[in-house]
């Protein structure tokens, strides 16, 4: 396949997705190229914070003041994907004084907004919360969908006229001079070979900018920094909590739909593939987190996910915790290309502040005149006005599927549902898998982790003929062993009780490990 | 309230209840307490013997009892091993005349293990099954043609998925679904239950056999998901046969099985009827136990605490499904008497990064370790108490999911545990 186009984007995360949008939005063409489905990296594998500025306001003032801002425009644009939560900032007994004196004083010159909390109301708001908190304060913080923000952001571009091909890796580039000359990328599914020529590519492959950046020639100094998360089958707060001290492990748990997430760490990583979460990292998060809230202790985690922060060296000796979180674009004229432009760095928060900067040099290359207006023009599925509040969105999931034809029953979604994403899936020409559906759904995210859901989806894709012979099974298998990843460092008390069934379920009844 | 039995059971389970019919048969006076339904109805009430082995390498074994042999030769910690092939094959023998002769009656190869069709499109392997599966068998043995049939709203069984995964193998295959308008009004998504309801009833038969006939076509066998009623799957399977004349079949399912609800339901009401005292509902609360000996058990139920004194206790408790093991962040405790398990190192290495792979996760051989009576053992491997045996699943050693020997390990050491009493009480002069 040829491709003609002013633009390439390289990375289908949230990055990836926003700079589509963006040259869309400025009428520029672009076609978007990810190796696998949307979110895959970090856009999929972080706490689902819309950061209120709180988190940095000591450390990192600058990317204090980019939070602040863009969470106001998020919560304004992109209103279908977050869910206004509000946020603490709990110090309890242990904490240091001094860091909440710096705290405020902080926050007011980055512009963060903080409200001291009545600790009596607080305890009622919360009753989850750790009763011996010595002081809080409100924070702007919220709940956001990367997936669902990563999609309203396609979907954005792709009415606009752009392209995304999922599953289509590059594996090289073609160089004349200056130029980046062709960038060739195959498709996994098909083998297919893509040929792309691009007036300007932009890299936004997050952790993997490196090594897309060496293809063509670029230098790029990038750690890698594994953080860990970990969900329960259940929402035990209404705001995103955080713990009020200096950055460290496991003092951020926010509410997400239906589950909580509570993480992170930060372990630096030389390999991005097959993370994984060992169990001493889990026992560390859950053990952090329940300071906060005790119930976590004897919570039922569901999963645990990993994710790899791209972080923009300076000087390789300095702790992770003190490199900025703000991003970086790397403009590469000054490495003798022309039409590079990498970003890596940030966070979901500012996602669509770094397509805007990254877009910004990309017009200036191509002489387009256009503004940036993605602050100003609500996602697809975002409607103008306030993001919904908690009992809105509840709602809106506790509505059972019509004529009771549930595929899921952890999280509710319906064969119509599915009938819809595979359609749409169908009309973009993306491959029908499991997967692709529970990315685009809640789909195997509930307490079966998509042992019992899974199962069914595949034999409603066999009855619509959507898949045929044994690759049905091929796909549960792969599925089953996808998420196993996630399940693994999580069993204990209830969840291995629930693995054990699908074990005996699948192995034993079914003999799915070894059909004769 | 008080209670005097000669064996006390605890677990409801396939294992629990095997002993208690036997034990009631030998003459001892028995109380089950079992605190859920047991595992049964999650499985699919076919009796898996000893099919793969070993599991390092996924062997196939046609003979179950060659397997055992090399089994019990190599393994002796195993449950298996524990008991023997001796005490195994007359375990086994004796257990399946009784299903065979009994409403379900079940189905053997002879000394060979069958292949049937499941759900999923697989082939599973196993030892004996009931009399509605018993053409499944024949059918896919035969490769005879076929049509696998199933219902629109019924989410648990795509029949495309049967037919696509065997038909390079089995030519005259063919799926259908049908509407469910033909059938029932409501909503649209059906489920197992509702269904067996129907298929009981002769006017849903009759609805179902003239909607079917049509579909047939050259077909000699109609599989259907296991819906083919409760108990009285047989006259069911028959009266279809004779108003379609082809042979029917069912084919097991994901939860909720109807094949393990019918086994769990058949042996229950059998031994309630030899005379046990079953109990389900409230568990074991607590026991009475001194100097290695327990004398009595508590339930306690809503108003008032049950005291059953027992002369001997079978722990036929399950694993972590059943509730017989529980799993901390830290380790594996047993739950009934706090009897000595060991965890595999730290939890990473429970299990393998491979979900599906071989030879299994290492958390699956941790249980209760006992000597060759199946008294639990301490370090040393000196018993613990004189008068508490146990037998099943929670038992150290095996890895029963992957050896396809689920209800085989039930019987053979629900048996064992049995005859282990029986020695206990003889030497102490109790007679029978």
């Amino acid at each position: 396949m040829r491709i003609e186009t002013q633009v390439l984007v390289i990375g289908g995360g949230v990055t990836g997705a926003g700079i589509l949008r963006d040259l869309a939005m400025r009428g520029i063409h672009a076609v978007l190229l990810e190796r696998r489905d949307l979110n895959a990296g970090a856009s999929g594998a972080n706490h689902g914070l819309l950061h209120s500025g709180g988190r940095y306001v000591v450390a990192d003032p600058a990317s204090a003041r980019e939070c602040a801002r863009e969470n106001e425009v998020l919560k304004r644009i992109a209103s279908g994907c977050v869910e206004d939560t509000g946020g603490l900032f709990v110090a309890l007994e242990e904490d240091k004084d001094e860091y909440i004196v710096d705290f405020i004083s902080a926050a007011a010159r980055t512009g963060v907004s903080v409200e001291q909390a009545d600790l009596k109301e607080l305890r009622e708001e919360e009753p989850f919360l750790q009763p011996r908190v010595k002081a809080a304060f409100r924070v702007p913080d919220a709940s956001m969908n990367p997936f669902l923000t990563t999609e309203a952001n396609l979907e954005a571009a792709r009415r606009l006229g752009a392209r995304v091909f999922f599953y289509t890796q590059v594996t090289s580039m073609q160089r004349d001079r200056k130029r980046i000359a062709r960038v060739d990328a195959i498709q996994a599914k098909t083998g297919e070979a893509v040929e792309v020529f691009a007036d300007q590519v932009v890299s936004a492959a997050g952790p993997w900018v490196d090594q897309i950046g060496a293809l063509a020639g670029a230098d790029l100094r990038i750690a890698y920094s594994k953080g860990s998360l970990l969900i329960t089958n259940s929402r035990l707060v209404n705001r995103v909590i955080n713990r009020l001290r200096p950055p460290s492990d496991g003092d951020i748990v926010v509410p997400g739909e239906t589950v909580t997430i509570t993480g992170t760490n930060s372990i630096r990583v030389e390999h991005l593939d097959h993370l994984r979460t060992s169990a001493s990292e889990v026992d560390r998060l859950v053990e952090e987190a329940s300071r906060m809230v005790p119930a976590l202790e004897t919570a039922r985690f569901i999963r645990a996910y990993a994710g790899v922060r791209p972080l923009v060296l300076a000087d390789r000796d300095e702790p992770d915790r003190k490199i900025s979180r703000a991003f970086t674009v790397f403009d590469h004229e000054k490495d003798g290309l022309e039409n590079l432009v990498s970003i890596a760095g940030g966070k979901l928060t500012t996602y669509r502040l770094m397509a805007e900067k990254a877009v910004d040099l990309v017009s200036r290359r191509l002489g387009v005149d256009e503004p940036c207006r993605t602050a100003e023009i609500p996602l697809p599925g975002s409607g103008e006005g306030r993001a919904l509040d908690t009992s809105q969105r509840l709602e809106r999931l506790r509505v059972p599927p019509p004529g009771g034809e549930v595929l899921c029953e952890c999280e509710m979604v319906g064969r119509q549902q599915i009938e819809e994403i595979v359609a749409e899936l169908r009309k973009n020409g993306h491959p029908i898998d499991p997967n692709a559906i529970r990315l685009r759904s809640r789909l195997g995210m509930g307490s079966c982790q998509g042992g019992f859901c899974g199962y069914r989806t595949i034999g409603y894709l066999y009855e619509r003929g959507l898949v045929s012979s044994k690759k049905g099974n091929e796909m549960l298998a792969d599925f089953l062993e996808k998420r196993w990843n996630g399940i693994k460092p999580m069993l204990w008390g209830e969840q291995l009780r629930q693995e054990q069934l699908l074990e005996a379920i699948y192995c034993g009844s079914l003999n799915i490990d070894g059909s004769l | 309230m008080k209670t005097d039995c000669d064996l006390l059971i605890v677990g409801g389970g396939l294992t629990g209840l095997v002993a208690a019919w036997r034990a009631q048969r030998e003459g001892l006076k028995t109380v089950v307490v079992a605190q859920g339904p047991g595992s049964l109805p999650f499985t699919s009430g076919a009796l898996d013997l000893l099919a793969v082995y070993p599991t390092e390498a996924k062997r196939y074994r046609e003979s179950p009892w060659e397997a055992l042999s090399e089994l019990i030769e190599t393994e002796p910690e195993h449950p298996y091993g524990r008991v023997g092939l001796r005490g195994a094959r007359a375990a086994v023998e004796d257990f399946l005349l009784y299903l065979e002769a009994g409403p379900l009656a079940y189905y053997r190869r002879g000394e060979e293990n069958m292949a049937i069709v499941t759900g999923a499109g697989t082939i599973k392997p196993t030892y004996a099954v009931s009399v509605s599966m018993k053409k499944n068998r024949l059918a896919w043995s035969r490769r005879r043609p076929a049509l696998i049939l199933g219902f629109e709203g019924l989410y648990e069984f795509s029949p495309e998925q049967v037919v696509c995964n065997l038909q390079d193998r089995w030519g005259g295959l063919k799926a259908a679904r049908l509407d469910r308008s033909v059938l029932l009004d409501g909503d649209r998504r059906l489920t197992v239950t509702q269904l067996a309801f129907e298929f009981e009833r002769p006017e849903f038969r009759d609805r179902f056999a003239g909607a079917v006939k049509p579909l047939l076509g050259q077909s000699r066998f109609l599989g259907l998901p296991a819906v083919l009623g409760f108990d009285r799957v047989a006259a069911v399977c028959r009266d279809l046969e004779e108003r379609l004349g082809v042979g029917v079949f069912e084919i097991p399912l994901l939860t909720p099985s109807l094949p393990g609800m019918r086994l769990a339901a058949l042996l229950k009401r059998d031994l309630v009827e030899a005379g046990v005292d079953f109990r389900q509902g409230a568990p074991v609360s607590r026991l009475d136990e001194k100097g290695g000996h327990v004398s009595a058990a508590y339930r306690t139920g809503k108003s008032r605490e049950e005291r059953i004194l027992a002369e001997y206790v079978l722990v036929a408790t399950g694993r972590f499904f059943g509730g017989g093991l529980e799993a901390d962040r830290q380790g594996v405790r047993e739950m009934l008497l706090d009897l000595q398990v060991e965890a595999p190192g730290d939890r990473d290495n429970w299990h393998m990064a491979s979900f599906l792979g071989a030879p299994g996760h290492p958390i699956n051989r941790v249980g209760v370790k006992v000597d060759s009576m199946l008294r639990p053992v301490g370090p040393g491997g000196v018993p613990v108490y004189d008068n508490v045996f146990v037998a099943g699943a929670v038992l150290a050693g095996h890895d029963w999911v992957r050896e396809k020997s689920g209800a085989g390990i039930s019987v053979v050491t629900g048996y064992a545990a049995v005859d282990s009493v029986l020695a206990a009480r003889a030497r102490a002069g109790g007679g029978v």
